[in-house]
């Protein structure tokens, strides 16, 4: 493996994003004026370049002996013994999540092209979605916690700037701020924990992280019981920045709100990529979380609750893209079940296949609305099989992946995820997915069977364009055949993989089964047009009510923190600190007041009290002496 | 005929006392240009007596300096009353006092 060729392209990967980010950014300050068509091919282009990189570095590292590379180019800060470096590592997992960014980047960018043609603000669209490229390339090569942060905050700025890109609607405004503010609490538990961590093992470099971590904290194997020790600590802070990013619970909220933004940025950020790297920290981190056994029962208990509160509430919406935003809330939820699991490759490898089919899911979802005069409402679709096809096929192999059905790429994730709960024995998880894994098969094929059957509401006014088409097609290759588990991956995380049982085969049959079944079942309720109808009975309508609500999380923290802090702050409208300035203030200008009269500006005045003050001195020294 | 110490001291006081009352009561400020020359003068007088009466040149030489200095404080003062009644056409203390606070 040359190294310097290697050390290139892995610097050309994130620079080219960022370079034309800057390019499209600074250009109207100097009152360039891009043509569109420039702006498409510097925009495209840089990420197809980039794209073509990390494809070079994948032949590059199946090549060489090597399984991982690093390199540093350069000091970023050294202070004492604090010292961080703007330095990149490479390993089978940064390369499969570069290749992710950049392949599924690159056919979101090309569908932007057609997506965005008639908005105004086609260049800082693009500016945008370039700079949200180059943070999140950084976030995943980074080699040290701080520059991963850098990038983890760039990425948080990126999906603010881009939900709240339709500006003029105030609704959006307050979704971006939701999504900003919320992720910065997990963010904010994420800092400590790099604090934390820092002043415990004295270095930011991952991999000195993890050998120093081993050293300090062995893993008692017969210590069963969960420890609460500094460990755990570390470990839970930076799950709360996990959990904040990949919208688990208790930080979930703001992902369905976050669809404000244009659905390319949907797909992919807020289910492609971004919200995967809270997967990607604790992944990239395994061997930290391996010595908490309670961080991981954390990490897998989050999970499973997660995944259940969303695929439930994915059930009752009737925005297409709510929908697959609880998915995505849902199917993060299997991979941090996955990561709790100890089962790494597999929570990569569903990471990786949900990539594809989500954003094949939301461009379609996309394609739906710009053909449907920005129709969101999927029951004011319907019947559109015949009048959209190649969107039909792109949206039922999407909602086939998700569901899992079998040989699509999905199905290969999934049942890797739920196997190795099986190798376990966390047999409660297991139920839970399993009961999860129905409730996905059906919300997705409800969400299919009611756009594209069923009669017809409203008509296309148009086709999508042919910019549209591509990337839809190359995506859906992906998700009907995207299910090979990256060999790197497996070899990276085998040290922690037990062995394969071999389960019964009722229990492989039964799991094949129980999404079948779902899309049965949905086919039936379908016909007898349950979803959307009026609902008779009260209780069914609470349910219904709270299900929608996304479990009423919103209200629930309306009232336990929005409420009390409003009120906290009317209780405190004048200041109590202020007093003591204001106090301060008072005593000064009385003052002023007082001694303002003795400058008068009458010469007899200042001579007469010279006078006055001299001979009384005089007389005083004379007395005295 | 020997002037005695105390008659020097009161004529000092006296002639000191004359410009400082002139000071305070006078509206022209060229009038209390006047008086503070006076003063200044009153010192100078005192100087050359001690002088005498400590058999010391070293009042004497001091006197040469006050009077070097009232001399430009005389040319200084001058000019600034000039300009002043250029500006306010005015030389009265009690209307100049734009400068109270």
């Amino acid at each position: 493996m040359d190294h310097q060729y290697v050390s290139n392209l892995l610097l050309a990967v994130p620079l080219l994003p960022l370079l034309t980010a800057l390019v499209l950014l600074l250009a109207p300050l100097f009152s360039i004026n891009l043509p569109k068509i420039a702006i498409s091919v510097l925009a495209v282009g840089s990420i197809a370049m980039a794209a073509l990189c990390s494809l070079l570095l994948n032949s590059q590292l199946s090549n060489g002996l090597d399984t991982s590379f690093s390199t540093i180019f350069g000091n970023w800060i050294h202070v004492e013994n604090f010292s961080v470096s703007f330095g990149f590592y490479l390993d089978s997992l940064s390369l499969v999540m570069i290749s992710i960014i950049t392949g599924v980047g690159f056919l979101i960018h090309l569908y932007s092209v057609g997506f965005m043609d008639q908005d105004k603000d086609y260049q800082r669209y693009f500016a945008y979605l370039n700079l949200f490229v180059a943070a999140m390339l950084i976030l995943v090569l980074a080699d040290n916690l701080l520059l991963l942060f850098l990038g983890w905050e760039g990425v948080g700025l990126c999906s603010y700037l881009l939900i709240g890109f339709w500006h003029d609607k105030t609704n959006n405004n307050l979704a971006a701020n939701k999504a900003f503010l919320m992720t910065r609490i997990g963010d904010t538990g994420m800092a400590i924990g790099l604090f934390l961590l820092f002043f415990q093992l004295g270095s930011l470099d991952i991999q000195q992280i993890q050998i120093n971590a081993m050293g300090l904290w062995p893993l008692d194997q017969n210590n069963t019981a969960f420890n609460f020790d500094m460990v755990t600590i570390c470990c839970l802070l930076l799950l709360s920045g996990a959990v904040g990013k990949s919208g688990q619970l208790p930080l979930q909220s703001w992902l369905p709100d976050a669809m404000a933004g244009p659905t390319p940025v949907s797909a992919l950020i807020h289910a492609a990529t971004m919200v995967t790297a809270g997967v990607y920290l604790i992944a990239r981190l395994h061997g930290l979380f391996e010595l908490s056994p309670l961080a991981m029962q954390c990490v897998a208990a989050i999970g499973a609750i997660t995944l259940f509160i969303a695929a439930s509430a994915a059930l009752v919406q009737n925005d297409v893209k709510r929908i697959l935003a609880y998915s995505t809330i849902s199917q993060i939820g299997y991979m941090f079940l996955a990561l709790g699991a100890g089962a790494f490759s597999a929570a990569i490898f569903h990471l990786m296949t949900h990539a594809f089919f989500k954003a094949l899911l939301f461009l379609s979802a996309g394609a739906l609305i710009y053909c449907m005069h920005h129709e969101h409402n999927i029951f004011r679709m319907g019947g559109l099989a015949k009048k959209l096809p190649l969107v039909c096929v792109c949206f039922f192999i999407g909602c086939a992946a998700l569901a899992s059905l079998p040989l699509m790429s999905g199905f290969f994730s999934k049942e890797l995820i739920l196997e190795s709960l099986l190798d376990k024995h966390m047999y409660g998880y297991w139920l839970v997915a399993i009961t999860g894994a129905f409730m996905t098969a059906f919300y997705s094929f409800r969400l299919f069977f009611v756009i594209f059957y069923g009669k017809n509401n409203n008509e296309p006014n148009t086709q999508p364009g042919k910019l549209m088409v591509i990337p839809l097609s190359v995506l859906a290759l992906l998700a009907l055949f995207g299910g090979i588990q990256p060999q790197g991956l497996i070899d990276l995380f085998t040290t922690t993989a037990d062995k394969p049982d071999t389960h019964s085969i009722v229990i492989v049959i039964f799991t094949i089964a129980v999404p079948l079944c779902a899309v049965v079942f949905s086919w039936f309720q379908f016909k007898k047009q349950v979803f959307g109808g009026d609902i008779q009975s009260s209780v069914l309508k609470n349910i219904h009510k709270f299900l929608y609500s996304g479990w009423g999380f919103d209200w629930f923290y309306q009232r336990v923190f929005i409420r009390p802090f409003i009120e906290g702050t009317h209780f405190n409208r004048n200041d109590v600190i202020d007093f003591f300035y204001k106090a301060l203030t008072n005593i000064s200008q009385w003052l002023h007041r007082f001694l303002v009269q003795f400058q008068n500006g009458q010469l007899r005045w200042y001579g007469g009290s010279l006078v006055l003050f001299f001979t009384a001195a005089l007389t005083y020294l004379i007395t005295n002496s | 005929m020997m002037i005695t110490e105390q008659a020097m001291l009161f004529f000092s006081l006296a002639l000191f006392s004359i410009g400082v009352y002139g000071v305070m009561v006078r509206r022209n400020l060229i009038f209390i240009l006047i008086s503070i020359e006076i003063m200044l003068n009153a010192v100078a007088v005192l100087f050359v007596a001690a002088s005498s009466y400590h058999n010391n040149s070293d009042g004497q030489i001091m006197y040469l300096l006050v009077l070097t200095l009232a001399a430009s404080e005389a040319a200084v003062g001058l000019g600034l009353v000039i300009q002043m009644y250029r500006r306010t056409h005015t030389l009265d203390v009690d209307q100049l006092s734009s400068m109270k606070g």
